[in-house]
């Protein structure tokens, strides 16, 4: 099998269109994140891009606080000073914490801000009050006893967090989640060709006379192909990770996650934040991956397979702007792209009785059940298959 | 009519594909024979214009046929060694569109279309889509469209390849029908094919040009010297190394020979009637 | 030659494709049009429907008048108080040239109306305006004629509002029908054959271009004609000489055109954006060759042009001028920008005609020239 592999990818990467479609996507990724940068990074005379990298790192605590009050006199910031503040200053963190805060409260900023301890339970309210609104653009409501629970977890949230300068990470996690769904059109036209017979990565009646033509090398094919996709997935990141990383330095891992996504209630790093997300989109990828090869078993020519596919991942995608959430969340796009209806969630949240289940729980779930649905499915082709 | 080819050479990159190919071409039937890569296909290329010389002329009537452009395709019928037509053409779809680019007005192709399919035997599946033919259908459907112009050049690359002995005869009894008063030129391997059609044999081997004259002629060339023994194995050996073998065949525990050059000394030779195939073998390989 | 042109087409859209395109068109624009009237359907606070749309929308055919004055000040005392769509949009209309209800107009106020709207529409749309342009503006305002002329146009309106999503649809999707005119698939090799032909080598090329044209025209004018169309026929083809003022949409807008005349400047701005992609995907396939390749850099032009980030001065100057952001053709009407070409002003809709032109040519030169380059043929 190990050896079928091994031929199966070196006929892939032969391919021209292949190495054509990657080429592409690493050139239309580097285009689009410098395009982005000068874009979003521009002063108000649209002219020179800055960054400011060093920043005021460290626990959000009271000292920190005060120090935001004694340097920069924030009591007496208006509406515009806060925008620029958050835009360009190496405190945007910080201030977007304490706007999220503000914007809940009742209170005025100084008794928000008169000590942590304070601070920090206005913030928790926030996140609560936040929650309990997203929940109403939702296709379930959470009832009293759901809400208890999720305050309860809100409880636990670590504090002081951590801020720190991310804003590379930050535009990295934007732009994955624009250019994120390119990945998936190049597997359409990589892979569309793997199953048929008119292209010379397909089958051909060689193949299917051979002693291990059918099962074995079909099953060949399906690994190939998960392993080809793993890859193109793993240099869209690369090459995301290192211009962020050049543009903006990838500072910030460390940072709590409530750093970046304000109402999230796990107690990890951004880091790990990141790395949840990045799981999320190699589930769709490889999803979308083994529908492609279906498609293709099914179809058996190239041209039609490949237009099926694209036009099936365009679907796909077109679905993600529905405003009915259940189609939503049911959509392989929607769990990579994490288009939440607020911008501050991380996560949400389904209830079986009082057990509280993370939707990247029921995002592998649903991945699973795709997932034995799509093999069932190709599985099926593989004694039936003819070249007619 | 009178194509001539003065000075030809074709080179890619490294190779000279062609080198120094002088032809007159009059009416008549001409094959166009060598191994593979021997630049026959690159020779038809030129000749129809597909492709361009690197140096030297071709010239039809006196005029350059690259100058002539449109005019002179206009006189050409082509049939290429690999061609696959558009999925969704019928026979009919496919010879219509042929027509039209040969610059046959409407009327005359619709008149032209049942006659060439009746001529190669395809009117039955004239709706039916060109991809559920058979390979010998292909080929003569490649035929119906390289004569639909009534051309006063014909050029068939490889137009038996791939065909049974049915299909070959009955190929080349639709090239003898119409080859009065035109310049066919068809290369094949099968010297059979070319005995049977052409009286002009032009041998091509590594670009350049070895053979151009009346098949006879050559024939001749290779009068008394066509042999046949029945030997051994050990005997074979020796025979093998010192004369060029055109067929062997084996009869139990012996060999039937058949081989050219000097009677080979100490065996009992039976002269033989000498073929085309016979010269090819002397000459080329 | 118009005989090879219709043998190309033929070879690229079937009869049987050309009525599978169009039974898609009609589809859509029936559930489009029924999703539509459903927006008519009015309902009291208690979510309770006091008012179907086709009652609405009938009752509101009736009515044709002029926004002025005594309209105004009938509105103002609330003398027409029912929900139909006639006296809704009055309301609204007036509520948009004031920050105050109605109801709190004073005499003054009511009076004032049209010069306080000519001074807000002027500046709505200078907001990115020059002051040169701002004057221009005002010149452009001035025609506009007052008082507006309301009534019922409810067909030309959703048809003009709606026709951006099959325009930009047909504007992303025709470009890929054309790839075969020039890029090979892996299993068809009939390119020698046609090239030894008399009219295969120019004469194909510039017959296969003309085909590309005319494929692309034929199904952009029959899949808007049947939107057009079945829209009209669910609302009515009344109100096509209204002025686009007479909607809420573009109540502000500076350009004076009638519903009819903004269909058709927006359809030819559609059919210009869809002419641009077509050489664009023209000049793809001729230089990749095959149709799997020319249609993933297809893909992968239209994801940079729709993806580009693009700040307001580099839209003004390129965004707004790629195909897919043609069709967004409320730039044309809301604050619309403005261009200057050796000292004249010019409108954006004329600017993208222009420009989609001046690119269609150049495209087209660059197609026909590397077309004939690989069969080594010299411009004449």
């Amino acid at each position: 099998m190990k050896e079928i592999v091994i031929i199966e990818w070196k006929k892939l990467w032969h391919s021209k269109l292949t190495v054509l479609a990657v080429v592409l996507l690493i050139i239309t990724c580097i285009f689009l994140n410098f395009a982005t940068f000068f874009v979003f990074e521009a002063d108000s005379s649209g002219r020179n891009a800055t960054i400011r990298k060093e920043a005021k790192g460290g626990m959000l605590n009271q000292e920190y606080i005060d120090y935001l009050i004694e340097s920069l006199d924030v009591y007496e910031l208006d509406a515009a000073a806060w925008y620029d503040l958050l835009q360009h200053e190496s405190y945007s963190n910080a201030f977007q914490f304490i706007g999220f805060v503000k914007d809940y409260s009742d209170n005025q900023l100084q008794d928000i801000l008169s000590n942590e301890e304070s601070f920090y339970q206005q913030y928790k309210m926030a996140v609560s009050k936040e929650i309990e609104h997203a929940n109403l653009f939702n296709w379930f409501s959470y009832t009293a006893e759901h809400m208890a629970r999720i305050d309860n977890k809100i409880e636990q949230i670590q504090t002081p967090i951590e801020v720190g300068y991310n804003r590379g990470i930050g535009m990295f996690i934007y732009q994955y989640n624009t250019l994120y769904v390119l990945v998936l059109f190049v597997i359409s036209f990589v892979l569309s060709s793997i199953f048929t017979c008119d292209s010379p990565q397909g089958i051909d009646e060689l193949t299917l006379a051979l002693k291990k033509g059918r099962k074995q090398n079909f099953n060949a094919r399906i690994i190939t192909g998960n392993i080809v996709a793993l890859t193109i997935y793993a240099i869209f990141i690369g090459v995301m990770l290192i211009q962020h990383a050049l543009m903006y330095s990838l500072q910030g891992w460390g940072n709590s996650l409530q750093s970046y996504w304000v109402t999230a209630i796990y107690n990890i790093s951004l880091g790990s934040g990141v790395l949840i997300i990045l799981a999320h989109g190699l589930l769709t990828v490889l999803l979308v991956t083994n529908l492609v090869m279906l498609i293709s078993i099914v179809i058996k020519r190239a041209k039609i397979a490949t237009l099926l596919s694209i036009t099936v991942v365009g679907a796909l995608i077109q679905l993600t702007n529905t405003s009915n959430p259940l189609l939503l969340q049911l959509n392989p796009v929607y769990f990579a792209t994490q288009r939440f209806n607020s911008r501050w969630g991380f996560e949400f949240y389904y209830f079986i009785g009082n057990i509280m289940i993370p939707y990247t729980v029921i995002v592998l779930m649903l991945g699973c059940l795709y997932f034995f649905v799509i093999r069932l499915l190709t599985v099926k082709q593989y004694k039936r298959y003819t070249l007619q | 009519m009178i194509l001539q080819i003065t000075n030809l050479y074709k080179s890619y990159r490294s190779k000279e594909a062609l080198q120094d190919i002088n032809l007159i071409l009059t009416a008549g039937t001409y094959g166009l024979l060598g191994e593979n890569g021997a630049g026959k296909s690159t020779l038809m290329r030129i000749l129809t214009t597909i492709d361009f010389p690197t140096k030297g002329t071709i010239t039809f009537d006196g005029e350059d046929i690259i100058k002539l452009d449109e005019n002179y395709r206009e006189m050409i019928g082509y049939m290429p060694q690999d061609y696959t037509v558009y999925p969704s053409f019928t026979a009919q779809n496919f010879l219509e569109y042929m027509g039209v680019l040969k610059g046959i007005p409407k009327e005359e192709l619709d008149k032209k279309i049942p006659e060439v399919l009746a001529f190669v035997n395809l009117s039955e599946v004239a709706n039916k889509k060109v991809k559920s033919f058979s390979g010998g259908m292909k080929r003569r459907l490649g035929i119906a469209q390289a004569i639909i112009n009534d051309p006063k050049i014909l050029i068939l690359d490889e137009p038996t390849s791939g065909l049974d002995a049915k299909e070959r005869i009955r190929f080349s009894n639709i090239i003898s029908a119409m080859s009065k008063d035109k310049i066919v030129i068809l290369s094949t391997h099968i010297m059979s094919d070319i005995e049977a059609i052409s009286n002009h044999l032009i041998i091509i081997n590594k670009g350049q040009l070895i053979e151009a004259t009346e098949i006879e002629n050559l024939v001749e060339k290779v009068k008394g010297k066509v042999w046949e023994v029945v030997i051994d194995q050990e005997q074979f050996n020796l025979l093998s190394k010192e004369r060029n073998v055109i067929r062997r065949k084996q009869e139990g525990e012996n060999i039937r020979v058949r081989y050219v050059g000097e009677p080979y000394e100490g065996l009992e030779n039976q002269s033989l009637e000498p073929t085309l195939e016979d010269y090819y073998v002397s000459v080329c390989l | 030659m118009k005989e090879i042109i219709k043998i190309e087409i033929k070879r690229i859209i079937r009869l049987k494709n050309l009525l599978v395109i169009i039974g898609f068109v009609f589809m859509y624009s029936i559930i489009s049009s029924i999703n539509a009237i459903n927006q008519y359907h009015v309902y009291d606070s208690s979510n309770q429907r006091i008012l179907s749309a086709r009652e609405n929308l009938s009752e509101s055919k009736k009515h044709q008048f002029a926004l002025d004055e005594e309209m105004i000040k009938d509105t103002v005392a609330r003398k027409n108080t029912n929900p139909h769509l006639y006296n809704r949009l009055v309301s609204t209309l007036i509520a948009a040239n004031y920050d105050v209800y109605v109801e709190d107009l004073s005499a003054d106020e009511i009076e004032t109306f049209y010069s306080r709207w000519i001074a807000a529409t002027t500046v709505n749309s200078a907001k990115t305006l020059s002051q040169k342009d701002i004057k221009s503006m005002e010149e452009m305002v001035a025609r506009i004629p007052v008082p507006i002329q309301l009534g019922y146009a409810e067909g030309w309106k959703n048809v003009n509002d709606r026709m951006v999503d099959i325009v930009t649809s047909l504007v992303l999707i025709t470009p890929f029908l054309v790839i075969p005119l020039f890029a090979k698939d892996p299993k068809t090799n009939m390119t020698d054959l046609c090239t030894a032909t008399k009219y295969g080598k120019k004469d194909l090329t510039k017959a296969r271009i003309i085909a590309g044209f005319t494929i692309a025209s034929i199904i952009y004018v029959i899949a808007l004609s049947i939107f057009a169309l079945t829209t009209l026929l669910f609302f009515g083809f009344d109100g096509a000489n209204l002025p686009i003022q007479s909607s809420l949409h573009y109540f502000f807008s500076p350009i004076n055109l009638t519903y009819f005349q903004q269909f058709l400047w927006n359809a030819c701005i559609g059919w210009a954006a869809l002419l641009t992609l077509i050489t664009l995907t023209l000049l793809v396939s001729v230089i990749s060759k095959k149709v799997l390749t020319a249609a993933l850099v297809l893909v992968f032009i239209i994801a940079i042009m729709i993806l580009t980030p693009m700040d307001s001065n580099l839209h003004y100057y390129i965004g707004i001028f790629f195909p897919h952001n043609m069709t967004n053709f409320t730039n044309y009407y809301a604050s619309p920008f403005m261009y200057h070409i050796f000292g004249s002003t010019i409108l954006p809709h004329y600017m993208a005609i222009l420009v989609s032109t001046v690119v269609v040519s150049i495209f087209t030169t660059l197609t026909v020239w590397i077309s004939l380059k690989s069969l080594k043929q010299p411009l004449k």
